[in-house]
């Protein structure tokens, strides 16, 4: 026992250093601001420049900046603005998980089936553009529905090639180019190609190892394919079903490259005003409490979703019994 | 365990006058704003070893600088950012008896709002934001900022996503000073730039090269750097200075309060500030050089004929620099983020 508590050691350290110690720093600065201490240059005497203080004291050190614990940070968060940013990183993020788990789910499905073959294959298949960089990946689909990319030009040698289809479209109301880009949907689309292989994973994982004695004996118990999928595949895969949706959610309610580069700025989600606060604003104070907002917003997700998955445990014994 | 870690620490210790070996200076740059061969010209002549950096905003420089830790010789921020490091105490005056090279640079340049007595920086490089336009699709060459209101070109232009840049844009057109930080006329600006969301196709910052030059939009607010980029690799893009004025920013050479190498920084700057050098790395960053004798050099046609080196005199004298704001950055961002949050 003592060797094996050996062990945890460097996960300890690392877990210290590089996960509680940034995280109070973040909590830290989130309750700061910095403060100016008002001043007014003036010119003494002698010809040198000294400072004086509202309170009438003369320095000769030009006063600096203070840190002091305010909440005025979190006042500032509750803005509108602010709440309406976050709302919108919410539903953006909703409607990219449930088209995740929509089309993920039957694939997880038709993958376990027992006559699939060589599902090892196009697990393969599916996994593969992960191993590409995802910034990559979201250039990549700029430039097929960017005004100038490659759909684009398909539909206007389409539209040269077939005066119909040309005459057709000007008859829709369609310009000259389609803007695909620079709206919601577009980051949808980024977010459900870039997350969609981390909803079939954790599904198929668990739809794989549902023993399948369970699925004969539903059918010989007289079940429908369907009923038997109801009864059994659907409430034993519920644990892949939550990890997947977890794993979509999470970031997809943190990103901002895949919003800033989908939606060209135009759909800004509360991760790309977080980054602004660190980089452009410079107000990491500020930064840090809407960075802790969202982590509360994820952790109650996570715990409902948690309380779900303990609710339909006592099922699952009673159903094996 | 314990041995181990002091063994490591020992060979640490032990390991760091051996890089130290010979007389270094470390320089903190921007990505992309050096000559790689000048570096290399300045160890060949001077026996000092340069230990080269790179950073991609000012704030991320400011953040390492102003965080400590970390020491520095040689630093090429921005005007409103040397401004706010002269005020925190993080720049150290410069000996001008050691640059005698200063001479070469245009007096104009010197002495400007960001560093009232060029106490503290060495002017690098200079530009100014513009219009970036592309003559295929833009009939009359624009002339005024205007042009970024006209439904002519609904969602076909560009517009920066930062806040300081677009804004201060949005101030100039509403008549105002750019460095405002009136309430009210940051929400002129703000209603003007909620009338003009519509017609904007995005808000980009580094994207915007690759999509003027694939002819993504007709026009785009740029700053001029990237317009002599743009323009290098695609013929039919232009720019331009409106005539209302605009930003100019400069990028100045300084040297850190705690700066270890103090002569050798000094020997750097004197170095970039030499024609020959000044003109090489005018060939390579492209952006304006406050270096007449590097202009004389390069050619003074050839280079004044450019649109982004030489912006009319008068429209010049209508250019601001940015100041540093201190606190009312918040309000500037709180502007931003009701803007761009406006849906």
């Amino acid at each position: 026992m003592r060797k094996n508590r050996a062990l945890l050691v460097p996960f300890a350290l690392w877990a210290a250093i590089f996960i509680i110690v940034p995280l109070c720093m973040i909590v830290w600065y989130g309750i700061t601001v910095e403060e100016s201490i008002p001043y007014t240059e003036i010119t003494q005497a002698d010809g040198s420049t000294a400072f004086e203080l509202e309170d009438g004291t003369v320095v000769s050190e030009r006063p600096q900046k203070q840190t002091v614990v305010s909440f005025s940070n979190f006042r500032r968060m509750l803005e509108p603005t602010y709440v309406k940013l976050l709302l919108r990183s919410l539903k953006i993020a909703v409607i990219t998980t449930v088209i995740c788990l929509l089309l993920g789910y039957p694939v997880a499905l038709i993958l376990s089936g027992k006559d699939f073959k060589r599902p090892a294959l196009w697990l393969m298949l599916i996994v593969l553009p992960m191993w590409m960089n995802f910034l990559l990946r979201t250039y990549s689909w700029m430039s097929i529905l960017e005004n100038s990319g490659i759909l684009n030009s398909w539909i206007a040698s389409l539209r040269e090639a077939i005066p119909a289809f040309d005459s057709w479209l000007e008859g829709m109301g369609v310009g000259k180019r389609i803007i695909f880009l620079y709206n919601e949907n577009a980051v949808i689309l980024g977010m459900v190609y870039n997350y969609l292989s981390f909803m079939i994973m954790p599904i198929y994982t668990v739809i794989e190892k549902i023993d399948r004695s369970l699925l004969e004996a539903a059918a010989d118990l007289g079940a429908s394919p369907s009923k038997s999928f109801l009864r059994v595949t659907l409430p034993y895969s519920l644990p892949g079903v939550m990890e997947g949706v977890t794993m979509v959610f999470v970031p997809a309610v943190t990103t901002f490259v895949i919003s800033q580069l989908m939606g060209g700025g135009k759909v800004p989600l509360i991760g790309d005003i977080i980054q602004n606060q660190f980089g452009k604003s410079s107000d990491w104070h500020f930064g840090s409490t809407l960075s802790l907002l969202v982590m509360v917003v994820v952790l109650a997700f996570m715990g409902a979703l948690g309380r779900i998955d303990k609710e339909e445990e006592p099922e699952k014994e009673a159903r094996i019994l | 365990m314990k041995k181990l870690l002091f063994a490591a620490l020992a060979a640490l210790i032990l390991c760091c006058p051996l890089l130290a070996l010979g007389e270094t200076i470390s320089v903190y740059n921007w990505g992309d704003y050096i000559e790689p061969e000048v570096l290399k010209m300045f160890t060949a002549e001077t026996g000092i070893d340069v230990i080269y950096e790179t950073f991609e905003t000012n704030e991320d420089m400011y953040a390492k600088i102003a965080m400590g830790g970390s020491s520095y010789d040689v630093i090429i921020p921005s005007d409103y950012m040397i401004e706010r490091m002269i005020q925190e105490n993080l720049l150290q005056r410069i000996n001008w008896e050691n640059i005698p090279n200063v001479a070469n640079i245009d007096p104009r340049f010197m002495n400007e709002s960001y560093d009232p007595e060029s106490a503290y920086s060495v002017p690098y490089t200079w530009g100014t934001m513009g219009i970036l336009y592309n003559t295929e699709t833009v009939e009359e060459a624009p002339t005024s900022w205007q042009t970024l209101m006209d439904e002519t070109y609904y969602m076909d232009m560009l517009m920066l996503n930062s806040p300081r840049d677009t804004l201060a844009i949005a101030l100039v057109m509403c008549g105002h000073d750019l460095n405002s930080i009136d309430p009210a006329d940051l929400e002129d600006a703000k209603q003007l730039l909620i009338e003009q969301k519509p017609m904007v196709l995005a808000y980009v910052v580094d994207e915007v090269k690759d999509k003027m030059i694939g002819g993504e939009a007709s026009v785009a607010l740029v700053w001029s750097g990237d317009a002599t980029f743009c323009m290098s690799e695609n013929d039919a893009l232009d720019y331009v200075v409106p005539q209302e004025g605009s930003n100019v920013f400069y990028d100045s050479i300084c040297i850190p309060a705690n700066a270890r190498n103090v002569s050798g920084a000094e020997k750097f700057i004197d170095f970039l500030c030499r024609a020959d050098i000044a003109a090489m790395n005018y060939e390579y960053v492209g952006y304006a050089i406050p270096n007449t004798a590097a202009i004389e050099l390069l050619g003074e046609d050839e280079y004044n004929d450019s649109p982004v080196n030489n912006p009319p005199q008068d429209v010049l004298d209508k250019c601001q620099v940015f100041k540093y704001l201190g606190d009312d950055t918040k309000l500037y961002d709180q502007v931003w983020t009701e803007i761009i949050s406006e849906f």
